[in-house]
């Protein structure tokens, strides 16, 4: 059983049908990349593996998110929980009003984790590729760091509450090159250890980091699979004229 | 291009003027204010009690009035504080409809604008039914009637500008709505927070007709929270209206020592602020 897999997903917003009847099984293990055109529901399919749909009171959900199994809109799911698994960086990278420390400590102590040293700082600084140019000064504040810095610290602290799935979304567009490299390494890096859903409009990106990819467009799973055999030779009509760039 | 460039310097000299106006009115009532008080500020006035016949010009000074402000205004303060800050964050979306959000901000908008002195004819009229006299209590109950519509709203919309990013964060990594409240909301917030309880001290200071019939006004320092109180605003308007001249001039001087008052509690609340700041997201 794939650890996430969506069943007849419709998502509403109002009178707008962001999501229709979406069925997928992410892969575990690899980096899944999203891709489709602006507005096709990309971040609203994102946002709907950890609920953080539920913020936007407007939207209407309907069918099943099933992580290991159980379905994550169910009654008996617990969302504080479903987030600790299910981590999610944002496009733009917003620090916590604390300090890069804190930043990172803040997830482990509100989950009650039993580590949060100085030690786990470190090593999820480490593991997001800041720790070397941090390391001088953890209890300065994490908005003076830059954007590059701040998505990467958005990292570790995804990474400090010891999910099993990371969801990015857009991470790399508001960075400039250099950052983009580094935060693309890291994935690389994380991607035996996580399962890593990745949004983006850059199909260049998809095709460096993505195992398997998520085609969609107008709300609607055009076609998904390896990212050899999407790239390569794409099924669908509407997947063909996206890759050649004739819809964008 | 020369029309445009016309507008563009008719709205700077438009802007302009009126600061400029504003700034030349409220000098001309601070000039008077100093001139006229100055003459009459002694270290007796703000240290000593009035001394019977003070208000026909016998020595003394207004330390009961100093002291009744003061103790008035930190008292309604902290209760504003206690009741303000959690009903403003109360209406974010996060805890409320916006709907519902919207039509209490209406309703507290209206309440913003009535006049003090409704608010301490209500205050009176429970304190009848409550059987308490004018007091110092009865006087923090009715001026943080006064303090409370704007504390909230003032509250209210510094809380709602921080981005919605910003508070996705700590619910993503699955905080409570109150982890995010008091890691983010707060913390990001503070200095808004700060200028809303300001705003709401400076209109309650100076306030005298709520704390009439609440408050009371007596020649003593109160002894508890039951024993009226006297205060600055009243002091002046009890002073003002008298035929002699030396006496007109201490209200003034007590107006002055009001303004103090304001411009000190604004200085130590501006450093407070720069101090818990530091890791503020611009």
């Amino acid at each position: 059983m794939p650890h996430i897999a969506i069943r007849n997903l419709n998502v509403q917003c109002g009178d707008h049908q962001i999501l229709k009847d979406v069925n997928c099984d992410i892969p575990d293990g690899c980096i899944v990349a999203i891709v489709g055109p602006s507005g096709c529901g990309k971040t609203t399919l994102l946002k709907s593996l950890n609920r953080l749909l539920d913020l936007n009171e407007d939207a209407k959900i309907q069918g099943q998110v099933l992580l290991d199994g159980s379905d994550i809109y169910g009654e008996s799911s617990d969302v504080l929980s479903l987030r600790k698994k299910v981590g999610f960086m944002a496009q733009r990278p917003y620090p916590l009003p604390m300090s890069i420390q804190d930043n990172v400590s803040f997830g482990p102590k509100i989950h009650g984790l039993p580590d949060t040293s100085h030690g786990m700082v470190e090593r999820y600084l480490r593991l997001a590729g800041l720790w070397e140019e941090v390391k001088d000064r953890l209890d300065s504040p994490a908005a003076k760091l830059s954007i590059g810095q701040q998505q990467r610290l958005a990292l570790a602290r995804t990474l400090a509450v010891e999910p099993e799935v990371i969801l990015a979304d857009e991470p790399t567009s508001a960075l400039d090159p250099i950052s983009v490299k580094i935060v693309e390494h890291q994935f690389r890096l994380l991607k035996s250890q996580y399962t890593i859903v990745l949004v983006t409009h850059i199909l260049r990106q998809a095709r460096r980091l993505a195992d398997h990819v998520i085609f969609m467009y107008s709300g609607e799973l055009v076609e998904q699979g390896p990212a050899e055999s999407f790239f390569a030779a794409p099924k669908d009509e509407r997947t063909r004229a996206y890759l050649s760039g004739e819809i964008s | 291009m020369r029309n445009r460039k016309m507008k563009d310097a008719l709205f700077y000299w438009t802007m302009l003027g009126s600061l400029a106006f504003i700034l030349a009115v409220f000098s001309v009532i601070l000039i008077v204010v100093f001139s006229k008080g100055f003459p009459a500020l002694r270290w007796s006035l703000i240290f000593q009690l009035p001394k019977s016949g003070y208000y026909l010009g016998q020595d003394g000074g207004v330390a009961n009035a100093i002291l009744g402000t003061l103790y008035l205004s930190s008292g309604a303060v902290l209760v504003s504080i206690i009741l303000a800050l959690p009903a403003a964050i109360a209406l974010q979306k996060d805890y409320t409809s916006p709907r519902f959000a919207q039509f209490t901000r209406l309703i507290l908008d209206v309440l913003w604008g009535t006049p003090s002195i409704v608010y301490g004819a209500i205050g009176f009229a429970i304190m009848v039914y409550l059987g308490i006299r004018a007091s110092l209590l009865g006087g923090i109950f009715a001026l943080s009637l006064v303090m409370l519509p704007l504390m909230i709203r003032s509250m209210d919309e510094v809380i709602r500008i921080v981005p919605e990013e910003l508070r996705e964060t700590p619910l993503a990594l699955g905080s409570t709505r109150f982890e995010m409240v008091r890691a983010v909301l707060l913390k990001q917030a503070f200095p808004g927070i700060l200028t809303a309880v300001l705003l709401a001290l400076g209109r309650g200071i100076g306030d005298a007709a709520s704390v009439l019939f609440t408050a009371g006004f007596t020649d003593n320092l109160p002894g508890s929270l039951m024993d009226p109180v006297a205060s600055l605003p009243l002091a002046v308007f009890f002073q003002i209206g008298s035929p002699l001249k030396e006496v007109q001039q201490r209200a003034y001087a007590s107006a002055m020592i009001l303004l103090f008052l304001i411009l000190v509690i604004n200085i130590v609340s501006r450093i407070l602020e720069k101090r818990f700041t530091r890791h503020t997201i611009r």
